[in-house]
C-alpha cells in the first residue's frame, strides 16, 4: 500500500510518496503555475512513474496548501498548518516550534508535547518577508536567488533596509545600490528585515525549543541565521525543507487509509 | 437545507430582505412624503427620531446594506477620488460615495443600490472618533444643522452611572434641538409606547438567544446578523416584537425536534467584533462544512438592548435609552469589561473556540483581541484565532487566507478534543 501527500503552494507543488511503513519512497518539487489542479496531477503522475508503481496501489491522496481544494483526485484535505506540524514532528519528535516561510506566506506554529498544534500565526495579506519578496530583491540586485544565503554570510558592513513593503523595499535597495553599498551587505540587510518582521509573528505564538524551519526560504542560510539572531535560539533545517508539509499530509493519508488514530507504524 | 449546503437557514430570516428594501425606500422618498430625514452615526437614539416621525439613515447599517451590493465598488471609488484614503472607515467611504452622487444629482449611475436622500440634519454619538469627524464633515458638506452626543469612556460602574446621567441630559437637549428644527412638539407618551415595544422585543430576542445554548444550536450567529435588519429598522415598532416572536416559535420548534443550524455540529464558536457583511453567506458555509457553528457573538449578544432588557422602564424612556448608550460606551472603552462579557458568553454557550475579527478600517473596535485570547485562554483553556478583514471593504479581505486560518483553527480544536478524550 502507498499513499501520497501533496502540498500545492502558490509557487511550488510538493508531493511525497510513503509506503505502508511510513517510509519515504519518493518525492517531487515542481512549479505550480497557473493551473494548480494540473500541477498536482502532473506531480502525482510523475511520482508514481518514478517509483515504478501502479496508480491502483495508491490507497489515499491527501492534499494541503492553498491549492488543496482545487485538486480533483484528492481524497481529503487538511491545512498546511496541521501538515507542516505533523511533518516536522515526524522528522524530529522534539520539535516544539515550526517556522514555515513559503512562496507567499509565512507561519509560526507552536506544538505541545504530543506534537499537536496548540497555537499558530500567519502573515497578513502582504507577501513581504516571503519567498516572493526575496525573488523581487534578488532581481533588483541582479543576483541568483540561490546565492543570497551564502553571500549574506560574508557581509562586513551593517546597513539597514527598513521598509518591509515589497515595492518600497525594492526602491530602498535600488537606492543603496546607487550609493555603491556592497550587494553582500544589502542582502544581509534584507535577511535581517525578514527576520525582524517574521520574528514578531513567531514570538506571538511563543518560541519553544526545539525550533525547526521549513518551506523554501529555509534553504536560504542567511535568513535562517538572521532568525536565529533575532529569536536568540538555534534553528534546525531538515534536509529537504520544502517537502515537510507534503510529508505531514502523507502521514495523515496513512492514518486515513488505515483508519487508525495512533499515528504509529503500520504493516 | 438547499442541495449541497451544510447550513440549515432559519426560515423567518427570509422576511428580512423586503423589510430592509421597504426601509430604504422610505428613506429615498422621505422628502416627497413630507418627512424630515436625519443621517446618523454611531449608537444614536433612534427611538427619539421615531417618536417625532423623523426618518433616519444610520451610517453603519446603511454601510452594511451597501457592502452586500455590487455597486459598492463604485461608491468607494467616488469617495477615494474625493480624497478619502482607503484607510478611512469603509462605512464612511461608502456613504460619502452616496453623498457625492446626491450632490451631483446622479441617482441612477450605481445599479442595485438604493440611494437615500440628502439629510435635513445630522446626529452623531461620539463613541468613535472617526464617526465624529465624519459627522462634522457631513454637516459642513450639506450645510445642515447637527447634534453630537458626547460620551465618557467608562471603566467602572461609577463611571458608567456618571456617563448615563451625562448622556441623559444631552438627550433632553437633543429633543429641544429636534423640536426647534421640526417645529413639532415632542410627544413623551409616544416615546413611552416605543420603549415598551423596544423592551418587549429585546426580551423575546434574548429568549431566542437563550435557546441557542442547546446543542445542536438551532440558530447560528449568521441568522442573528441577518435579523439585525429588523432589530434596527423596526426598533420600537410592534412589527419588531412580532418578528422576534415568529423567530422564537421557529427556533423553539427546532430545539424540540433536535434540528441544528448546521448539518453536523462538532464545534461551537464565538465571534468577536463586527460581521464581515459581504461574506456572511460564504463564511457560514465554510464553517458549517467543517462542523463549526457560531453560537454567540459580541455584536449580537451584547448590543441592541440585549443587556438586561427587563430593566428598561418605558415610563422613564430617556434613562433607558441613555443606559443602553452608556453600556455600549463602556464595552467599547474597557477591554477588561469586554473580556468579562466574552467569558460569560463562552461559559453560557459552551463555546469551544473564539474567532476574533480584526477590521482594518475600524481600529477603535480592534485593540484588544490578542489580550482577550490570552486572558480567556489562561482562565478557561479556550483558544482563539484572529482573522484580518473589514466590515465592508473586500480590498482588505482574502478568501484563501481567511478560510485557511479558520480551517486550521478547527483542526486545532479537533486535536484539543482528542487529547481531552484521551485523558
Amino acid at each position: 500500500m502507498f499513499v501520497i501527500g501533496i502540498d500545492i503552494g502558490s509557487l511550488a507543488t510538493k508531493a511525497v510518496l510513503l509506503n505502508g511503513k511510513r517510509e519515504i519512497t519518493g518525492y517531487i518539487v515542481s512549479l505550480t503555475g497557473p493551473d494548480s489542479n494540473k500541477a498536482g496531477q502532473m506531480a502525482i503522475d510523475r511520482l508514481i512513474k518514478d517509483a515504478g508503481i501502479h496508480p491502483e496501489q495508491i490507497a489515499y491522496i491527501l492534499s494541503t496548501g492553498y491549492g488543496r481544494e482545487n485538486i480533483s483526485i484528492s481524497n481529503g484535505q487538511l491545512t498546511e498548518i496541521t501538515c507542516h506540524a505533523r511533518g516536522a514532528v515526524y522528522i524530529d519528535p522534539g520539535v516544539r516550534t515550526v517556522i514555515d516561510i513559503g512562496g507567499q506566506d509565512s507561519k509560526a506554529i507552536s506544538l505541545n508535547d504530543c506534537g499537536d498544534v496548540i497555537k499558530f500565526a500567519m502573515n497578513d495579506k502582504c507577501a513581504a518577508g516571503t519567498g516572493r519578496f526575496l525573488e523581487v530583491m534578488a532581481r533588483a540586485l541582479e543576483i541568483d536567488l540561490q546565492d543570497m544565503g551564502e553571500l549574506s554570510l560574508k557581509s562586513k558592513q551593517r546597513v539597514e533596509v527598513s521598509s518591509m513593503c515589497t515595492v518600497f523595499a525594492e526602491t530602498e535597495v535600488i537606492s543603496l545600490i546607487s550609493r555603491s553599498i556592497d550587494k553582500i551587505d544589502i542582502v544581509a540587510a534584507i535577511h535581517r528585515a525578514i527576520a525582524s518582521r517574521t520574528g514578531n509573528m513567531i514570538e506571538n505564538v511563543g518560541v519553544k525549543s526545539r525550533v525547526m524551519m521549513t518551506g523554501g526560504v529555509a534553504k536560504n542560510i542567511g535568513v535562517v541565521h538572521a532568525l536565529e539572531e533575532r529569536l536568540d535560539c538555534k534553528i534546525s533545517v531538515p534536509q529537504e525543507p520544502q517537502i515537510v508539509g507534503a510529508l505531514g499530509a502523507a502521514m495523515f493519508a496513512v492514518d486515513r487509509a488505515t483508519d487508525e488514530d495512533d499515528k504509529g507504524s503500520i504493516e | 437545507m438547499t442541495a449541497g449546503s451544510y447550513v440549515n437557514r432559519i426560515n423567518t430570516t427570509r422576511e428580512v430582505k423586503p423589510v430592509i428594501a421597504g426601509w430604504y425606500e422610505e428613506l429615498r422618498t422621505a422628502h416627497a412624503d413630507g418627512k424630515f430625514l436625519a443621517w446618523s452615526y454611531g449608537p444614536v437614539p433612534f427611538e427619539i427620531f421615531r417618536a417625532m416621525d423623523i426618518r433616519f439613515e444610520h451610517l453603519e447599517s446603511y454601510g452594511a446594506y451597501l457592502a452586500a451590493r455590487a455597486g459598492q465598488e463604485k461608491l468607494k471609488q467616488l469617495s477615494e477620488s474625493d480624497g478619502y484614503s482607503n484607510d478611512i472607515c469603509s462605512y464612511a467611504r461608502l456613504v460619502r460615495g452616496v453623498a457625492m452622487l446626491n450632490e451631483r444629482g446622479d441617482k441612477s449611475s450605481v445599479p442595485g443600490v438604493l440611494l437615500v436622500e440628502s439629510p435635513d440634519f445630522v446626529v452623531a454619538f461620539r463613541q468613535c472618533p472617526l464617526m465624529a469627524t465624519v459627522y462634522d464633515y457631513q454637516k459642513r458638506l450639506f450645510n445642515v444643522p447637527g447634534f453630537c452626543i458626547d460620551t465618557i469612556p467608562a471603566h467602572s460602574e461609577a463611571e458608567f452611572q456618571e456617563n448615563l446621567l451625562y448622556i441623559r441630559r444631552q438627550l433632553e437637549e437633543l429633543i429641544v434641538f429636534l423640536e426647534d428644527l421640526t417645529k413639532t412638539k415632542f410627544d413623551l407618551d409616544r416615546l413611552r409606547q416605543i420603549m415598551a415595544y423596544v423592551k418587549e422585543a429585546a426580551i423575546v430576542r434574548n429568549l431566542v438567544l437563550d435557546l441557542c445554548k442547546t446543542s445542536p444550536a438551532p440558530m447560528s450567529v449568521f441568522d442573528h446578523f441577518i435579523s439585525l435588519g429588523p432589530a434596527h429598522s423596526q426598533r420600537g415598532k410592534k412589527e419588531s416584537v412580532e418578528y422576534w416572536k415568529r423567530l422564537e416559535t421557529e427556533v423553539k420548534q427546532r430545539v424540540d425536534n433536535g434540528i441544528g443550524a448546521i448539518k453536523n455540529e462538532k464545534f461551537r464558536l464565538y465571534w468577536h467584533n463586527l460581521p464581515i457583511w459581504f461574506k456572511v453567506g460564504r463564511l457560514s458555509e465554510v464553517l458549517a462544512r467543517h462542523g463549526a457553528v457560531l453560537v454567540a457573538a459580541s455584536y449580537t449578544h451584547e448590543l441592541f438592548y440585549s443587556h438586561e432588557p427587563e430593566k428598561i422602564d418605558p415610563e422613564d424612556p430617556l434613562t433607558s435609552i441613555a443606559a443602553e448608550e452608556a453600556w455600549q460606551s463602556w464595552l467599547a472603552a474597557d477591554s477588561l469589561r469586554t473580556t468579562e462579557q466574552v467569558q460569560k458568553e463562552i461559559e453560557d454557550y459552551s463555546i469551544d473556540g473564539m474567532i476574533m475579527c480584526s477590521h482594518r478600517t475600524c481600529q477603535p473596535a480592534d485593540i484588544c483581541e490578542y489580550d482577550i485570547i490570552d486572558i480567556i485562554g489562561r482562565r478557561l483553556g479556550i483558544p482563539g484565532i484572529v482573522i484580518d478583514a473589514d466590515p465592508t471593504d473586500p480590498a482588505f479581505y482574502s478568501d484563501a487566507q481567511t478560510e485557511t486560518r479558520l480551517q486550521a483553527f478547527i483542526e486545532t480544536l479537533e486535536a484539543h478534543k482528542k487529547w481531552a478524550a484521551a485523558s
